[in-house]
This record gives structure tokens, sequence and C-alpha cells, in this order.
């Protein structure tokens, strides 16, 4: 035995990853509710308090860290980032733990799931978008993206019945590795071309002429290609609508926001972090990616009368919007960031009151089901139309002033073309979208039910439909934060 | 001569690999494909132990040859018919797949004949690397480490809850 | 030549040829230890005119039965993995025993040579990784015999062994701790300190739990009784070896009893000093008699201790009935599992406490 080996642990270290601690524990108490109670009001009691408590200290710890000059650290033997950049991804996933707590709620038990089981898996799930905001190599990058898929491969089939729910477990299964396959074979190649998987390391490298290595160049190719599947980018969209549809929808909505933000903030960081110098080199491919998704995911929501459908390919078109921030300078990144957040904000208010919507076991499927909605429940029917006019990105929501961002950065470094391509898809998206709250406000004839909301729900879907007309009216605040988040990636 | 050998072992082990990958992808049989995976395992074994990490030789057997294959056999034994000698697995759009393998094999020869790869200084031969990479698993690596546990907790929890039987 | 390829080689030829040999003498103490347990006759025929010599020729009739048996093939088996089947037992039984460390390190015309075919510093993770493979073979038995009772016996020890084979390696998780090495022959060395000065510092004194969990799972993973469900004649016909006969199912035999040596010497060398001689070290046995005695006391020390634990497979396989095989697996998941990771958790804990008494951590 030699002499014994000091961690790489300093004081300060065990804050700075506060949220995912929080997060590792409440996955580790939920495994623990299931055992400990037999009687099932016991057990969903505990299930909540225990996931509210998990995620409000996730908030709590998040904004304890202490940022100082605003300078990126590294942590925990150079693994990990700690900067303002995480905070904020943090304090949004946590937001988007709790709603999850509350809203999905109903739709667990609708699709016969036992919410402890459902929202232990999905902790693990919540466990990976913590790490891939602070992931500062690209094997806690993997990490990460492996255990925020893998509990989604899961939940996607274990209470399926339906032939389409387990066409779309199997298909996200099989398709979502072999995306990771290709990130991961991407990741061998960048280590082939650097011999280095730390983000400091490659950033160095990268800017001193090793983006002229064809290795690096086809490792950061197939990186945004497994990236691009996480977050449901055209041409690796293919998966959406059907893994959407048929997945149950507290699923669907998990993937929706969560997994697609959490895809986005590892991209953003490893993009227009250490990538940087190497991103015009890919500009070519992500010009592409962007405007098909743009293209693509507006075409095809135009054609679905499914809702669910009709969001999923709503979100590739949102995808090629807030991953042509990265195309523009670092104001870009921030539009990026600001994007990704009125998004997750929307999304999860939609899906959301979706969920709420339905008789016994069944859901509303189509947009026709949503006729008449506004006459029985007008409340909730204007909780979903502000969510709906901010992912159209009409303003005074949060939506408008992303858009302008993302838009406006892509005209400054020059991608006009682009711009204009996006402002057009956008005008196809306030098509689809207002389709239903047309459906809703201006159609009489039918009478689709609502199940009962709890007071906690109507209150985090207040806030939710508050924040993003906030994000709309009052857009400084939050963007003077994400700038200097964003400043500290780099 | 004993360079000469060295290319040789090389070229054996990398044979095994391939043969292995070969049969596993284009035999019909579910059971010889599952088997030839051995092969591409012990090949590939062999190559670690070529390049000095004969550690993670032993282990990829260990976790390869011993557990994961053994996974699969049981998974394909337990398949109906099974008993059959001639169980089959099914090929679709043949011509498809070659032609995109094709075209990924050629860039991938392409690229390794254009890349100025880094050629290291040789490793003394097996040296003694347990230690290190011990050492590296609670140094460097700690993060990745303790997530990669994390990950197969959250395996192990979701194959249970998949293959739970509902008892009420 | 380098004196070094010349003890390789050496070592590489003896030590199987030992390790084959001792199949015989196996299957005679086996005959006898059942003959004295359920008081029944033991082999007393094959003779050359009077002598019977204990019944020691019976080995030696054996084999000549089984080399000179029709090599024959059922018509509906497999070709090719019929016959590679029972080799792919044998050969990962007898490659585990290559780092086995028989004796200390010898000194060779300034050479220092291990007495093992290969020392390697993961010398553990190396038999754990070969002695996996030899599942394969069994599967692959009962799957290419083309019959119903081999297919179950095949699937059943699978099962079997990849359960077991988790709580195996668990079990000496502690051990390993304590050590801090998986260098069977430093493992070795360090049991040769003493508690007090009288009680040699054993495996099995620092790591009972340990011990008998590993044992128990040792069993189970040779498929012996009580855990020879693979086999269960009553069930199975003879389960994955129904429908080998001469060479082959001896080759079955022979794997069986090559993975019992291995697996007694991997016990005696984690948990019963391997070749120390209690109370002495290497270098005071070597001051007092000289080297080449000293590595044959330390060779008798070993082969005799490890001859014990063989001896202990026989003596349980006689005594005991076979479980059931649902009794088998929840011991195995419920049972075995849950106690090895207690130990390695326990241990983990008590050397930590250990650490800071002394301050080193």
């Amino acid at each position: 035995m030699g002499t014994p080996i000091p961690l790489p642990i300093m004081p300060g270290d065990l804050t700075a990853i506060g949220p995912l601690l929080a997060v590792v524990i409440a996955a580790a108490g939920f495994l623990a509710v299931d055992m400990a109670f037999t009687r099932e009001e016991l057990k969903n009691r505990w299930t909540f308090i225990i996931g509210i408590i998990g995620a409000a200290l996730a908030a709590v710890t998040a904004l304890m860290l202490d940022i100082g000059t605003g300078e990126s650290r590294l942590i925990l033997g150079e693994a990990l980032y700690a900067d303002l950049y995480t905070v904020f991804f943090d304090l949004l996933f946590a937001l988007l733990m709790g709603a999850s707590l509350v809203l999905s709620w109903t739709a667990v038990e609708r699709a016969r799931m036992k919410p402890v089981e459902f929202y232990s898996l999905a902790a693990f799930s919540f466990a990976g978008m913590f790490l891939t905001s602070r992931a500062a190599d690209l094997l806690s990058l993997f990490l990460a993206i492996e255990l925020l898929s893998m509990p989604l491969y899961v939940l996607a089939g274990f209470a399926t019945t339906s032939k389409t729910g387990r066409e779309a477990a199997l298909k996200y299964f099989v398709l979502g590795s072999v995306a990771s396959a290709i990130l991961l074979f991407g990741i061998a190649l960048m280590y082939g071309g650097t011999g280095s998987i730390d983000y400091v390391e490659l950033g160095a490298q990268v800017s001193s002429g090793g983006r002229d290595s064809p290795l690096v160049l086809a490792g950061l190719a197939l990186i945004l290609a497994g990236l691009a599947f996480k977050v449901g980018a055209v041409p690796f969209h293919m998966w959406t609508p059907d893994v959407y549809e048929g997945s149950p929808t507290a699923v669907t909505a998990l993937m929706a926001t969560g997994v697609k933000a959490a895809g986005l903030a590892a991209a953003i960081r490893f993009l227009a972090g250490p990538m940087a110098a190497a991103l015009s080199y890919v500009s070519v491919m992500l010009w592409w990616i962007v405007a098909l998704s743009m293209v693509v995911g507006n075409a095809g929501a135009m054609l679905q009368s499914n809702v669910k459908r009709l969001l999923a390919y709503s979100s590739i078109a949102h995808a090629g919007y807030i991953l042509m921030g990265l195309l523009g300078d670092s104001l870009g990144t921030a539009a990026a960031v600001y994007y990704t957040a009125v998004y997750v904000l929307s999304v999860a208010g939609a899906f959301g009151v979706v969920q709420y919507f339905g008789d016994g076991d069944r859901e509303l499927e189509t947009v026709d089901d949503f006729n008449g909605a506004a006459k029985r429940h007008p409340w909730i029917s204007l909780l979903f139309t502000i969510f709906l006019l901010s992912l159209a990105g009409i303003p005074p929501t949060g939506g408008f002033v992303a858009k302008f961002f993302v838009f406006g950065s892509a005209i400054q470094t020059g991608h006009i073309g682009l711009a204009l391509l996006g402002v057009l898809t956008s005008v196809i998206g306030i098509y689809y979208y207002l389709r239903l709250v047309i459906a809703m406000w201006m159609k009489d004839e039918g009478r689709p039910v609502l199940a009962e909301l709890s007071p906690t729900s109507w209150v985090v879907l207040g806030l939710l439909a508050a924040s993003v007309l906030a994000l709309g009216c009052m857009p400084g605040w939050l963007w003077l934060i994400v700038q200097s988040a964003v400043v500290s990636l780099v | 001569m004993e360079a000469l050998f060295h290319v040789a072992t090389f070229y054996v082990f990398a044979a095994f690999a391939l043969a292995g990958a070969a049969i596993s992808a284009f035999s019909r049989r579910l059971v010889y494909c599952v088997f030839a995976l051995l092969l591409t395992f012990l090949g590939v074994a062999g190559l670690y132990v070529l390049l000095s990490a004969d550690f993670l030789a032993a282990v990829q057997v260990l976790l390869y040859a011993g557990g994961i294959l053994v996974l699969l056999i049981f998974g394909v034994m337990l398949t109906h018919e099974i008993a059959d000698v001639s169980t089959e697995a099914n090929f679709t759009d043949i011509k498809f797949g070659a032609v995109i393998s094709g075209i990924l094999w050629l860039l991938l020869v392409v690229y390794i004949c254009k890349v100025p790869w880094a050629v290291l200084d040789p490793l003394p031969p097996y040296a003694p690397t347990t230690r290190a990479i011990g050492l590296q698993f609670l140094g460097d690596y700690l993060v990745p480490f303790e997530y990669s546990s994390f990950v197969l907790l959250l395996v192990v929890l979701g194959a249970a809850t998949l293959a739970r039987k509902e008892v009420d | 030549m380098n004196i070094e390829y010349i003890a390789g080689i050496i070592k590489a030829v003896t030590i199987p040829v030992m390790a084959l040999n001792s199949i015989p003498l196996l299957v005679w103490m086996e005959r006898r230890g059942s003959a004295f347990i359920q008081n029944r006759h033991g082999p007393n025929r094959a003779n050359i005119g009077p002598i019977t010599l204990f019944g020691l020729l019976h080995p030696f009739a054996d084999a000549i039965k089984c080399v000179f048996k029709e090599p024959f093939r059922p018509t509906k088996a497999h070709p090719i993995f019929y016959p590679l089947a029972p080799a792919l037992v044998v050969v990962p039984a007898l490659l585990t025993l290559a780092v086995v460390p028989l004796a200390d390190h010898i000194f060779l015309m300034g050479a220092e040579i291990p007495m093992s075919v290969a020392e390697l510093e993961y010398g553990i993770v190396y038999m754990f990784a070969v002695s996996s493979i030899s599942v394969l073979g069994i599967t692959l038995a009962g799957w290419a015999s083309n019959n119903k009772f081999s297919l179950m016996g095949g699937l059943r020890s699978t099962a079997q062994m990849i359960s077991y084979e988790l709580s195996l390696g668990l079990s000496i998780f502690g051990a390993l701790l304590v050590y801090g090495s998986l260098n069977p022959n430093e493992i070795a060395r360090l049991q040769g300190e003493t508690f007090f000065g009288v009680i040699p510092a054993w495996g099995v004194l620092m790591q009972p739990l340990g011990f008998l969990l590993f044992l128990i799972a040792a069993f189970a993973e040779a498929n012996r009784n009580p855990f020879d469900l693979p086999e269960g004649e009553s069930e199975l016909v003879a389960g994955y070896h129904t429908e080998y006969g001469g060479m082959k199912f001896s080759m079955f035999m022979m794997g069986e009893y090559v993975a019992m040596v291995t697996l007694s010497a991997l016990t005696v060398t984690l948990f019963f000093g391997g070749w120390q001689v209690p109370w002495v070290t290497t270098e005071a046995l070597q001051a007092t008699v000289g080297q080449p005695l000293r590595v044959l006391c330390q060779f008798l020390a070993f082969a005799g201790k490890t001859l014990f634990f063989c001896w202990l497979f026989i003596w349980v396989r006689w005594t005991l009935p076979r479980f059931r095989y649902d009794q088998l697996m929840r011991l195995g998941w419920k049972v075995i599992l849950p106690l090895s990771i207690v130990n390695v958790f326990v241990t983990a804990l008590v050397l930590l406490g250990l650490g800071w008494m002394k301050g080193t951590l």
C-alpha cells in the first residue's frame, strides 16, 4: 500500500454540485419510499413531498453557488464547470422538475404508471440533465446524455399496452442507442485527433491549428450529429413524431422539455466554448441542420391533426431556431440560451395543460377534440393560449422576443437568408398554433372534458404563464443574465 | 524477429475480430451470430494486450465474453423455437445498408490515410497499468467514474421495472 | 537463450500437466471418499493380477476406456459446435491456473522467477475473466446436442453460473480491499504476517464472512453438489452432457475437476495463506534450509491446502442433498449477493476507520 491519494475534492466543490446531489438524494428517496410504504396514498404523498423538496433544494443550492467574478471555475478534478451558465440551467431544470411533479401527476396515473416509479426513474433523468450543462469533458458529456436518455427508454415502454406505444418505445430505444454510438464514435475520433477529452485542452488545441486535423472535424461532425439526435433536429428527427405520439404524455412532456433543453445546454456549452474556433468549419453543416429543421418541422406540423404530433414537429422547428443562434457571435449564443429558456417554459406549460384534458383513461388526441374548450373551461384555455402564442412567437410573449434576438443576431453576422427563412417558417408556425387556438375559442360543438386541477397545479400553470408573459414584456433582466452567463462559456 | 512476431500476432487477432464481426453481421442463424461475438471479443482483447493494455484486455474478457455475451446467449436461448437449429434472423434492405456502409468505409479509409497520426513513444511492453488506472478513476476521472456507477444503478432499476410482473 | 524464457516454457508445460494429472487422483478420491462416507463398496475390481492398489488402477482403466471409445456424434447434433463445446470448457479451466503461485519467487542465475506461469499484477481479475468463458462451453454443449434435456441443463447452468459469478466476485472484494492488491503472489506474501505473533494472518481470519460466501459461490460455480442442478439426473437425465460420450464426456469431467482444483487453489491463495508455511516467512525458511528445500516446503504446503479443499468439495458432495432450482436462485440473489455487498461495505468502513486511527487518511 502506497501513500493515500487525496481525492480531487476541494472545499466548495460539493456546494457547486449541490443541485446534482439534491436530485440524486431525491432519487434515492423515491426508491426508499417505494420500499417503506405499502399503502398507495402514503407512497404518493411522500413521493410528492420528497420530489418537491428535491427540486427546491436543487434550486436553492444552485443559487448558493459563489460565482465570483463571473469566470468559469473547474471543479472536482477539472471534470465539471461551475459558473453562471450552470446556475441558469440548474434553475431551469429545477423548475422543470417541480413542474413535472405537479403537472404530470394526472397523466402518470392515467397511463397506469405508479407515480413513485415514474418519478424515481425520472429523477435519474434529471440528474443527467443537471450534468449536461456542467460537463467539462467529453466523457462526462457522454455519461450525462446516457443518464438522461435511459430512464426515458424505460418510461416510454413499460406502461404501454398499445401497439403505437410499443413501437414508440422500441424506436426510441434503438435509435437512441445508435445516436449514442455515433456520439461516442465522434468522441473517440476527437480524442484520436487531439489526445484529450478535456474541454479546456480541446479548446487550446483547436484554436492553435488543431481544427485542421481531419479527425477533429470528423469527430466534431459526429458529436454534432449525436447531439442533434437528442435535440431532434433535422435530419436526425425521424423518431420524434412517432415517439412523442406513442409515449405516455407525461413522458413526452419530459422529452420535449428536459431532454431537449439538456441536449441544447450540452451543445451550446461544447460548440460555443472549446469548439468556437472550429465552428466555422462545420458551419455549413449547422446551416443545413438549422434550415432543414425549420422547414421540415413547420411544414410537418402544418399537416398534423394529432396534438402530440403537432407539438413534436413544432419542437423540431424550435430546435432549428435555437441552433441558429450558434451560427452567430456571442450575442447569438446568448439568444439561443434565451430561446431555450422561453421554449422550455412554454412547452412545459402547453404539455401541462394538454395532460389535464381528457376523459378517464382517454386523452384528447386531435385538434378537433379541443373544439369548444374555452366555453367550458375558459381559464385553462386562456393559459393554453398564452403558451401557444409564445410558441408561435407572437408578442407580447417571450417567444416573440426570443425569435427577435435569434433572427437579429443571425442578420448581424450575415446569415440574412437564414433569418428570412426563419421569419417565413414562423408564419407557418402561427398558422398551426392558431388552429388550436381557434378550435378552443371559436368553435362550440365539442365538449372536451377536463380532469380536476389541484390548487398547486393552478399555481404552477399560472406561474409558467406569468413568466412567459414577463419574458415577453420585460426581457431586459434575463437577457443581461444570459449574456453574462454566455461570456463565461468561452 | 520480435517485431515480425508482434506484427503477425496483430494480424491474427485482427482477423479474429473481423471474422467474428462478419459472421455475427451476416449469419442468418441467431446462435451463430452470438457465438461469433466471442471471437470478436477475444480478438479485441488480444489487440489490447498488444497495445500494452493487458488489464483492459482482462476486463474486456470478463465483462464482454463472460458477462454480456452470456446474457445475450441467455436471451437467444429463451426465444421460442430455439431448439430448432435453424432459427433465423431476417435481412431487409441489404443493398441500401451495403451502400451506406460502403461509403462510410471509404470515408474512413481516406481519413485514416490522410490523418497525420500523432505517434506516441512506444510503451514499455507489459508495464503494470492496474494501479495507474485505479488512480485515474479516483483522481482525474472521479466524476465520470461515479456517474457511470449511477448509470449502472439506473440500468438495473430500469431492467427490474420492465421485467417485473404486475402483482395486483 | 534467456533463463526467463526457458523457465517460462518449463512452467507452461508442467503446471497444466500437473493439473491434468490431478484429475485421476481426484476421481479416485471421489470414489474412495463416497465409499467411506456412504458406507458402500469402493473401487475394487480393476487389477493387474492380484494388485489392486486400493482402487488406484481404476482411473487408469477409466482413461483407457474413454480414449478408445468410438467418437460418436448424434445425427442431429451440430457438426462444429458439438465437438467444440467440451474444449471450450476444459481449456479455460486450465488457463485459469496460469496465475496461481505455487511458491514464492525463486532466484536462478541472477533472475527472479515467479513460481506461476505468468505473474500478473491483476491475476485475480484474469482468473475471473478466463473462467467466465467456460460458461459458454456448457451453454453451447446444451444447445449443440439438440436434445431438450441438454438444452435445459445448459440454460440452467448459464443462469446459475452468471448468478453466482456475481457473488463469487463480490465476496472476495472485501479480501482484496484488505490486501490492496490483485496479484495472487502478493496476496499470499501478505498473509505471512501474524497476529500477536501466534496466529497466522490468513485471509479467513480477517474475512470470515467473505470466505464463507466465497466457498458457497465456488461450489455453485463449479456445478458441484449441492448445486449440481445442470446435471440433476433425476430431472434432466444428465443435463448438458447427456449426449456426450467417450473422450468428449471425459473432457467435461476434466473441466469440472480442473475447475475444482482452480477454485481450491484460489480459496487457498486468498484465504489460507497460499504457499505460506505457517509462522515461517520465505526469507527465514530459505536461510535455514536453502532455496530448493524452501520451494519444496512451500509447494507442499500449497498442495496440501489445495488438496484439503478438493476433499471438501468431495466431502460435501456425498453428504448434502441437492437444492431445488428455485431455492438455488433465491439463495444466490437474496442471501449471498446482499451479504457480499454488506461485507464489502463493512470492510471498507473498517478500513477507513483504521486508516483514520493511524492517521494515514
